[in-house]
C-alpha cells in the first residue's frame, strides 16, 4: 500500500501541495483527478523522489520510500521519458536491467510486454519512428517492464484513440487484478469512470475528495436526472422550476438536472410526460464527472 | 535487488557508447578522425621541410677569377650559408632571372655584385671573401712572394667554439608538430565534450532522466555518461592513431621517428584521456542547466572560453618558447595542461617531474570537477524551463 502523508511543497509564493494525503492500495486502481495545476504531477513526482518536499512523507507498506523500494515502482511521466532515437527493444531492456533484472530476464520481459501491448513489430524501430499511440504503449511498457508493485501513470490516456484507450485500460485493470497498486491521473473523466476503483480529487494542492467511487456515488446527497424528448421539447428552465430541480445543461431536446437524493424519480417522470413525449429518461447517482464538478469549484 | 554502483554506471556507460556508436554523427566524426591520422602524419613530415629556408641562388657572369667558386664553398660553409651556384653567359639573361626572382644575386666579372632590391649582408660577405681569396695568389705573386711564404699570415687560426648550455642530446620535434598536437588536443576535448553535452541535454529534454532516477542516482547517470563517451572516444582516437601509424609505415624508411615521438605520444595519450574526462564532467554540468538542444552552445560558452585561453596561449607561446614562464604555467595549470603539456613534450621541453606534477594536478582536478559537476547536475537536471544559473543549481542540490 502506498501512503501519501501530508505532503507540502511551495514554489516561491505558489503552493503546490498543502497537507496532501491519500492511499493507493494493492489490487486497486486509483484515479487521481484534478484540474490543471492542482498538484497531480508534483504529487506523482514526489513518489519518485523527484521533488524536494517541504514536508510530509511517502510510505510503501508502512516504510518511508527509499531507493531500494523505488525499484519496485513503475513511472510513466506526463511528458514521457524515452530516448527518441533508441530502438524500442533495446530501450525497454535497458530500463529493465537498470531496475535489477538480468540481461536474459530483461529480454524476456521486454518481448512479453511488446506482445501484450501489440507492438512486437515495432521492437526494432526507433521510438521517434512510431505513431503517438504506439509511443505511448512503449512508455507504458517501460513503466511495467521490471514488473513493479506500484504503477504510477501521469495522463496515460492523453491523445490516445479509443483503441489505444481500450488497450491501455485493459492492461491497467489486469495489473491491478494481479495485485498491484495502480494510480493514474486523467482529465478524461468519462473515459476512466469504468476503470477506477477509488477516486482521489486534488485541487489547489489539497485533497478535496477521496474514497471508493461506488461509495462516493451512493453517498452523494444528489441525484441526477437526464431526459430526452421526441418532437418539440418543453422549456427546460420552466420545468426545472416547477419540479424543483436544478438545470445542469440542455441541448437539442435533451437536458440534465440535479436534485436531492430523497426525491422519488416517478414524480419527475410524471412531470416530464406532462410536458412532452419522453424518449429517454435516467435517474442516477452522480457520475464521476458530476462528483468532480461538485468538489472542484471554479 | 538494487545493483551496485559500478554495475549501474556500467549499464549507463554501455548504453551511451552503443547508442552513440550507432549515430550518424559518430560515423562521420570517425571517418574524419581516421582520415586525419594520416593527414597529420604527412603534415608533420612535410611542413617542416616547407618552412626551412631554400638555398640562396647565386650566378657568376663574365670574367670570374679562377678559384672563386671553391673559395665561396669554404666561406659559405664557415657562415652556414646554403647556396646553389650557376654560371651564365649573358649578363642580360642573368639580370632577367634576377628580376624574376629565380636568382638572388649576380657576381659580375668578379668586381660587382648585383641584387634586385635589397642586398643580403651574408651574400655580400661570402662573395667578398671568396673573391679576395681567389685574387690572393696573383697579388702575392705581384709582390714577388710565394704562397708558401705568406701562408702563416693568411691561414686562419680556427677559434675553439664552446657552448655554455648545450641542448639535450634527444632530438626535438619541430614546432609545427607541437602546433598539430595543440590542435588535436583541443579538438578532442571539444568533440568529446560535445557528445556528453548533447547526451545530457537529450536526457533532460526527453525526460528520460525522470524515469531513470527511480533506479539510478543522478551522479551515477552522469558518471556513466562520461565513462561511456570516454570509452568510445578512446576507440575513435585509437582508430585515428592506427591509421596514422599505417601512414607512417607506408611513408617508408625516409621517415625518421625520433624516440621522443614515443615518450611524447605517451604524454599526449594520458593528457588526452585526462583532459577529455575533466572537461566532459564540466560539459555534463553545463548540459544539465538547459532544456533545449538549441541552448547547447550558450551552455557550453563558459567552458569554451576557458578552453580557448589554453588553446590560443599554447599555440602562441608554447610552440615558440616552450620553456618560458607562461608556457610552463600553461602546462601545469589543470585547465590548460591537457593542451599545453603534450605540446611541450613534443618539443622535448619539460622535465619528467614537470609532467608528473601536471598529471597529479589534473587527477586532483578531475576528482574536484566530478564532485562539482555532480552537484550542479543533480540540482539542475530535473528543473525544466529556462536556463538555470550554475550557482543556483549548485545550491539547490543541497536542499
Amino acid at each position: 500500500m502506498l501512503e501519501i502523508d501530508r505532503l507540502r511543497k511551495r514554489y516561491g509564493a505558489v503552493v503546490a501541495l498543502e497537507d496532501c494525503s491519500f492511499v493507493a492500495e494493492s489490487g486497486r486502481v486509483v484515479g487521481f483527478l484534478g484540474p490543471n495545476g492542482a498538484g497531480k504531477t508534483t504529487t506523482m513526482r514526489s513518489i519518485f523522489g523527484l521533488v524536494n518536499l517541504d514536508g510530509g512523507e511517502v510510505r510503501w507498506d508502512g516504510r518511508a520510500v527509499e531507493e531500494e523500494v523505488r525499484l519496485r515502482f513503475g513511472y510513466m511521466p506526463e511528458e514521457r521519458g524515452l530516448y527518441p532515437r533508441m530502438k524500442v527493444r533495446d530501450q525497454l531492456g535497458y530500463f529493465a536491467e537498470l531496475h535489477g533484472l538480468t540481461a536474459r530476464d530483461a529480454r524476456e520481459s521486454t518481448d512479453d510486454w511488446l506482445e501484450r501491448l501489440g507492438i512486437t513489430d515495432s521492437g526494432t524501430s526507433r521510438l521517434d519512428e512510431l505513431s503517438h499511440g504506439n509511443q505511448q504503449r512503449v512508455q507504458l511498457a517501460a513503466a511495467l517492464v521490471h514488473n513493479p508493485d506500484l504503477l504510477v501513470l501521469d495522463e496515460p490516456f492523453a491523445g490516445l484513440d479509443p483503441m489505444g484507450v481500450a488497450t491501455l485500460g485493459d492492461v491497467v485493470r489486469r495489473e491491478a487484478d494481479r495485485g498491484k497498486a495502480v494510480m493514474f491521473s486523467s482529465h478524461q473523466l468519462d473515459l476512466v469512470e469504468d476503470l477506477v476503483d477509488d477516486v482521489v480529487v486534488i485541487d489547489g494542492g489539497r485533497i478535496v475528495l477521496s474514497g471508493v467511487l461506488a461509495d462516493l456515488r451512493v453517498a452523494s446527497p444528489h441525484r441526477f436526472l437526464q431526459v430526452a424528448f421526441a418532437g418539440v421539447p418543453p422549456d427546460f428552465d420552466d420545468l426545472a422550476r416547477t419540479a424543483g430541480m436544478e438545470l445542469i445543461w440542455q441541448r437539442e431536446g435533451e437536458a440534465r438536472f440535479r436534485t436531492s437524493k430523497d426525491r422519488d424519480p416517478v414524480e419527475f417522470l410524471t412531470a416530464f410526460r406532462k410536458a412532452g413525449r419522453v424518449d429517454q429518461f435516467r435517474f442516477e447517482p452522480p457520475s464521476l464527472s458530476d462528483l468532480f464538478m461538485e468538489v472542484v469549484k471554479r | 535487488m538494487r545493483l551496485g554502483f559500478s554495475r549501474r554506471v556500467w549499464l549507463v556507460a554501455r548504453r551511451e557508447a552503443i547508442e552513440r556508436a550507432r549515430s550518424n554523427a559518430f560515423k562521420i566524426s570517425t571517418a574524419v578522425v581516421v582520415l586525419a591520422g594520416p593527414v597529420l602524419v604527412v603534415l608533420s613530415q612535410v611542413v617542416p621541410g616547407l618552412i626551412e629556408d631554400d638555398p640562396v641562388q647565386l650566378a657568376f657572369v663574365g670574367d670570374i677569377p679562377p678559384g672563386t667558386s671553391s673559395a665561396l664553398a669554404e666561406t659559405a660553409a664557415a657562415i652556414d650559408l646554403e647556396y646553389e651556384l650557376r654560371t651564365l653567359d649573358s649578363a642580360d639573361e642573368a639580370e632577367e632571372m634576377l628580376e624574376e626572382g629565380e636568382i638572388d644575386a649576380i657576381l659580375v666579372d668578379g668586381k660587382s655584385l648585383l641584387f634586385r632590391n635589397e642586398a643580403s649582408g651574408e651574400i655580400v660577405f661570402a662573395l667578398n671573401e671568396a673573391v679576395r681569396a681567389a685574387n690572393l695568389p696573383a697579388q702575392i705573386e705581384a709582390l714577388g712572394l710565394t704562397l708558401d711564404d705568406v701562408a702563416p699570415l693568411i691561414s686562419p687560426v680556427p677559434l675553439d667554439v664552446k657552448l655554455l648550455d648545450p641542448p639535450d642530446e634527444e632530438e626535438s620535434l619541430p614546432a609545427v608538430v607541437a602546433l598539430l598536437v595543440i590542435v588535436v588536443m583541443f579538438g578532442a576535448i571539444v568533440l568529446y565534450g560535445q557528445w556528453v553535452l548533447l547526451g545530457v541535454i537529450e536526457e533532460k529534454t526527453s525526460r528520460v532522466a525522470e524515469v531513470i532516477f527511480g533506479a539510478v542516482r543522478p551522479t551515477e547517470l552522469m558518471t556513466g555518461k562520461v565513462a561511456g563517451n570516454l570509452g568510445l572516444a578512446l576507440v575513435q582516437m585509437g582508430m585515428g592513431a592506427v591509421s596514422g601509424g599505417i601512414a607512417l609505415v607506408l611513408l617508408g624508411s625516409s621517415v625518421d621517428v625520433p624516440s621522443l615521438a614515443f615518450s611524447g605520444g605517451a604524454v599526449a595519450l594520458v593528457a588526452a584521456v585526462m583532459g577529455v574526462v575533466l572537461y566532459a564532467f564540466a560539459y555534463a554540468a553545463a548540459g544539465a542547466t538547459v532544456s533545449r538542444p538549441e541552448d547547447a552552445a550558450s551552455a557550453a560558452m563558459p567552458i569554451m572560453i576557458v578552453l580557448m585561453v589554453g588553446y590560443l596561449g599554447s599555440a602562441a607561446v608554447v610552440t615558440s618558447k616552450p620553456d618560458s614562464v607562461i608556457a610552463v604555467v600553461l602546462s601545469l595549470f589543470p585547465l590548460s595542461s591537457p593542451i599545453a603539456m603534450p605540446a611541450r613534450a613534443a618539443l622535448g621541453s619539460p622535465a619528467w617531474w614537470e609532467v608528473a606534477i601536471a598529471f597529479v594536478l589534473l587527477t586532483a582536478s578531475i576528482i574536484g570537477m566530478a564532485r562539482l559537476a555532480g552537484r550542479i547536475y543533480t540540482g539542475a537536471i530535473l528543473r525544466t524551463g529556462p536556463r538555470i544559473g550554475l550557482l543556483k543549481a549548485f545550491r539547490s542540490s543541497g536542499e
